[in-house]
């Protein structure tokens, strides 16, 4: 059931799953094609610059997260559930084989960066004193684009009238922050809801932070 | 624009026939500063946020619009707080005024001498009306340490010319991490590895020799001088012009430069390593929400 599972999320996310697998691949390659001088003086604009790309990486987490959270039940809406209802399945457990599919096809990608950040720093030659982490950047990277996707699916797998009302709330408060800021008020509730989000304790956490796939 | 000034006055000293004397390039670095200073004064007329509010906390009296007194009071009151611990009792007035521009959201802050005139190289910018506190202390910072260098005697200018404040955390741990690692030099590879006695030589506090690590790298172990120096250590450092840079920066820490940069460097692997731990709980508090919500999407599913 579980092998079913997988295959059925590659056949309906597979533009997805690629076009992710692709820049995930991508990222680390672009981030050191740069040449590394003999000359440490130059390590920290160069590691300045690794750190100006370190913010790609949970920007592809979170897009491939909320992608992947989006497109889960499309398939299942767009067959109006018929496929769903044929298994002999309850459907807490169909819910559940959905969430590990697409956790296995994130898994996928966050290995294709790991490939990519190992095969990157084994041919740089890098002074002594700095590291390299590209394990430590691809698990990070698998879990923080994991807990948005669970975000994500959970509120996908609200009834569509709670995911309705939890929008227009979520933009009322768009419009109504930005009115402050246009009218010059100090009103500023966003940027706490933010640091609760994405803080140490926020089911975001994995987001913040630096991402260095070369460090001190 | 200070970087104009110094450029024009390197074109100068390049384009003047023979060795200009100490005194002419006296002369035109004085006449080049009056300059700024006036370009400095007119810039701040033309802003159209002007002062009008003034905060005054210990040494320091701060001229700042209405509109932002309320968001850097904090950040005055602290600074003032430091100020004072660098001087001890004997803390030097100082007048900075905050003008501000409501078109593109910057403020400036510009220190004057008791006399009222433009204090050049002690001035920031760059700061915007919703900036947070720690901005405008670092904003502060610059235009104090601008203060702090104008005082500055020729030996420890050369050594350290830069306007930022002595005090820790105006650059990142990352940034000094960098930065630590950027010099080649043997005896900064020494001292990084762990012959402290080299440190000195390499801070280039021995003579005349300049010295391996970065300006940054010199300004925080001079930030961690100060902090351990207590109070009166920038009055320490000024009071003893006529001895060698190393005994005063010793002076200013109440220790060898050998035991304050080992600390030095312990502190930042410390703190670096904490950030490192922190990463690692974010991981663990971001599996854990993972979790709670694919529960919570299961128990959703159950119930509908």
């Amino acid at each position: 059931m579980m092998n079913a599972m997988i295959w059925f999320h590659w056949r309906s996310c597979r533009a997805w799953i690629v076009a992710a697998a692709f820049a995930a691949g991508a990222l680390p390659v672009v981030s050191v094609m740069q040449s590394w001088p003999r000359d440490p003086a130059q390590v920290p604009v160069l590691l300045g610059q690794l750190d100006a790309w370190g913010v790609f990486y949970p920007v592809l987490a979170a897009a491939l997260g909320l992608s992947t959270a989006v497109i889960v039940w499309q398939a299942d809406h767009r067959g109006r559930f018929v496929y769903a209802l044929t298994l002999p399945v309850a459907r807490w457990r169909y819910v559940w084989f959905r969430f590990l599919a697409a956790a296995v096809w994130i898994g996928a990608v966050g290995v294709i960066l790991w490939v990519s950040a190992v095969a990157s720093v084994a041919v740089l030659s890098l002074p002594p004193s700095l590291r390299t982490f590209p394990t430590a950047l691809a698990a990070r990277f698998v879990l923080a684009a994991l807990s948005v996707f669970a975000a994500g699916y959970c509120v996908t797998t609200l009834p569509a009238r709670i995911q309705r009302t939890l929008g227009r709330v979520v933009l009322a408060l768009l419009v109504v922050q930005c009115g402050a800021l246009l009218l010059g008020l100090e009103a500023d509730w966003l940027s706490p809801l933010a640091s609760g989000l994405f803080g140490q304790w926020g089911p975001f956490a994995l987001l913040g932070g630096r991402w260095m796939l070369v460090d001190v | 624009m200070s970087s104009l000034a110094w450029t024009v006055l390197t074109a100068l000293q390049v384009l003047q026939a023979g060795q200009p004397s100490r005194e002419a390039l006296a002369r035109q670095l004085d006449s080049l500063r009056g300059a700024y200073g006036r370009v400095l004064v007119a810039q701040e007329r033309a802003l159209p946020w002007r002062p009008s509010d003034t905060v005054r906390a210990g040494s320091l009296v701060v001229a700042l619009p209405a509109a932002v007194h309320r968001r850097f009071e904090p950040a005055v009151d602290q600074a003032a707080i430091e100020w004072r611990h660098l001087f001890g009792a004997g803390a030097p007035t100082v007048l900075l005024s905050i003008g501000a521009n409501r078109e593109s959201a910057q403020l400036q802050v510009l220190a004057r001498s008791a006399a009222g005139g433009p204090i050049v190289g002690a001035s920031a910018g760059s700061i915007g009306p919703r900036s947070d506190g720690r901005t405008v202390r670092r904003a502060l910072w610059q235009a104090l340490g601008g203060v702090l260098l104008a005082r500055a005697d020729s030996t420890f200018a050369a050594w350290l010319p830069i306007a930022v404040g002595p005090l820790p955390n105006l650059h990142s741990d990352d940034e000094l991490a960098y930065q630590w690692v950027a010099s080649a030099g043997a005896g900064a590879r020494a001292c990084r590895e762990g012959q402290v006695d080299q440190c000195g030589a390499a801070l280039g506090l021995d003579g005349p020799v300049k010295g391996e690590f970065t300006i940054e790298i010199r300004n925080a172990v001079l930030a961690a001088a100060i902090v351990r120096g207590g109070d009166g250590a920038w009055a320490r450092l000024e009071g003893s012009r006529s001895e060698p840079l190393r005994h005063r920066i010793e002076a200013v820490a109440g220790e060898s430069i050998d035991g304050l940069v080992a600390q030095w460097q312990s502190a930042l692997g410390e703190r670096r390593r904490a950030a490192g731990s922190e990463q690692s709980w974010r991981m663990l508090v971001g599996s854990a929400w993972g979790l709670a919500m694919m529960a919570l999407a299961v128990g959703l599913r159950r119930m509908s």
